[in-house]
């Protein structure tokens, strides 16, 4: 999250170039490519939270059920 | 449980080999200086610094000194790099010479350092937790203590790379702005490419030593490459679009790239769909091993053919190079997107790790 606040303000205190309309089109392309590493960083990270979480669960549960036997 | 932090301490192999890295290592810049003359790139001595500890760390591993020796290696390498090239910027040295030279004695000074701290101290040998030849897997501590590491320094250096990508270098004369996307993909690519080698080391590992661990890796290896190789095939396109006006065009470096891509997904889907383990592990690191012959087609592709891609930028040749803002920028993001890797493939191999124990506890109970 503060990674992509980060960028924001880095996109918006860039100083812009005098070119015009096809400077800022090609800052639209380049703030799509960079949005599109950190998804991709984050989405992973956050399956392998997740995957990670499940197998925790399943461990603990697993565990018990040892200690019980 | 017995750690061999004592065949490191008593070892006169492991200090001696210390002794013959120093010597391979100017060596090779020696040879490197003497080949290039008065011209010098840092990625040459990256070049040469990688096969170095790579070499070192193949050593390590097979005498038992696994991960902890391993992630400190590459640590200490890469901080030390990131510092030498700091320096480099900072002295603003009249010759890129003259600044290896001395980026290359500080790199020296500062690994014989923190293989003497390591050697000396009985606190940060305890911190790593190396583990002794005779575990199977990395214990849980280890891994997870490295990642909380690795979470932090990859952190800071995304921040850095933030600053560097979008403030502090100079905008590119005629491609404007779009051609930051550069800063992102080339490294990108670069780290796909070490996370297949990663998994093509660990193949063989797998096939010659027949360890379930290696073939972990190595898949866990490939998933991460393969993520890597997705932002590449993702900010390539939008590059191209206002550049080439086109998403995609089959060109050899993007079509055996994709075909990279391919290679890898086949070999995840293989490896997760193979019924029996063990078989199922060979099959994989064969199709893993085979596989990376595609890593240097596309790295050689816009050298071979005729190609829309852009000509190197580094290693390109007597017309190739980059502004030193721009090296500076380029070379930190690689050591960045690196960092990225190391630190997502043990977040990775923790998952490993807790699958093996779920296996574990499951099979003490079966048979209990």
């Amino acid at each position: 999250m503060a990674n992509l606040l980060l960028s924001f303000l880095g996109w918006i205190a860039f100083p812009l170039q005098t070119a015009g309309e096809s400077s800022n089109k090609n800052l639209n392309f380049l703030f799509a490519a960079y949005v599109v590493v950190w998804l991709l960083i984050v989405a992973y990270l956050f399956s392998i939270g997740r995957r990670q979480k499940r197998l925790d669960q399943e461990i603990e549960v697993l565990k018990q059920m040892k200690a019980e036997k | 449980m017995h750690h061999s932090v004592t065949q490191i301490e008593h070892s006169p192999r492991a200090l001696n080999f210390l002794v013959f890295l120093n010597i391979g290592v100017l060596a090779l810049l020696a040879v490197y200086f003497a080949v290039q003359g008065a011209r010098s790139t840092p990625g040459y001595f990256l070049l040469a610094a990688f096969a170095v500890f790579a070499a070192y760390t193949w050593y390590s591993m097979r005498n038992g000194r696994y991960w902890a020796w391993f992630t400190l290696q590459w640590l200490f390498m890469f901080a030390t790099l990131g510092i030498a090239l700091f320096i480099i910027r900072i002295a603003r040295m009249e010759s890129e010479t003259k600044s290896l030279l001395y980026g290359a004695a500080g790199l020296q000074i500062v690994y014989l350092a923190a293989c003497w701290i390591y050697l000396q101290s009985e606190r940060v040998r305890r911190f790593c937790s190396v583990p002794g030849r005779q575990e199977e897997v990395p214990a849980r501590t280890t891994l997870e203590r490295w990642a909380s590491v690795l979470r932090g320094v990859t952190a800071v250096l995304m921040v850095v790379n933030l600053y560097n990508v979008f403030i502090f270098v100079p905008t590119e004369s005629s491609m404007g702005l779009v051609q930051r996307i550069f800063y992102f993909h080339a490294p990108a690519a670069m780290t796909a490419f070490l996370a297949f080698a990663v998994t093509f080391v660990f193949s063989i590992r797998y096939l010659s030593k027949n360890r379930i661990w290696d073939d972990r890796v190595a898949y866990c290896a490939a998933e991460v490459g393969v993520l890597f190789t997705t932002i590449v095939l993702t900010t390539g396109p939008i590059w191209a679009r206002p550049v080439w006006n086109t998403w995609w065009t089959w060109d050899p470096r993007l079509t055996t790239t994709l075909v990279l891509w391919f290679i890898y997904v086949g070999y995840m889907m293989l490896r997760t769909y193979t019924g029996e383990e063990q078989r199922g592990a060979r099959f994989a690191a064969v199709f893993a091993i085979v596989g990376f012959v595609d890593v240097p087609i596309v790295y050689m592709a816009n050298r071979l053919w005729r190609t829309l891609h852009p000509q190197p930028v580094v290693f390109g040749g007597t017309n190739s190079g980059l502004d030193p803002e721009m090296r500076y920028a380029f070379v930190f993001s690689i050591l960045t997107f690196i960092f990225l890797f190391v630190f997502l493939l043990f977040q990775r191999l923790r998952l490993e790790r807790t699958r093996v124990e779920i296996n574990n506890v499951k099979r003490e109970m079966a048979f209990s």
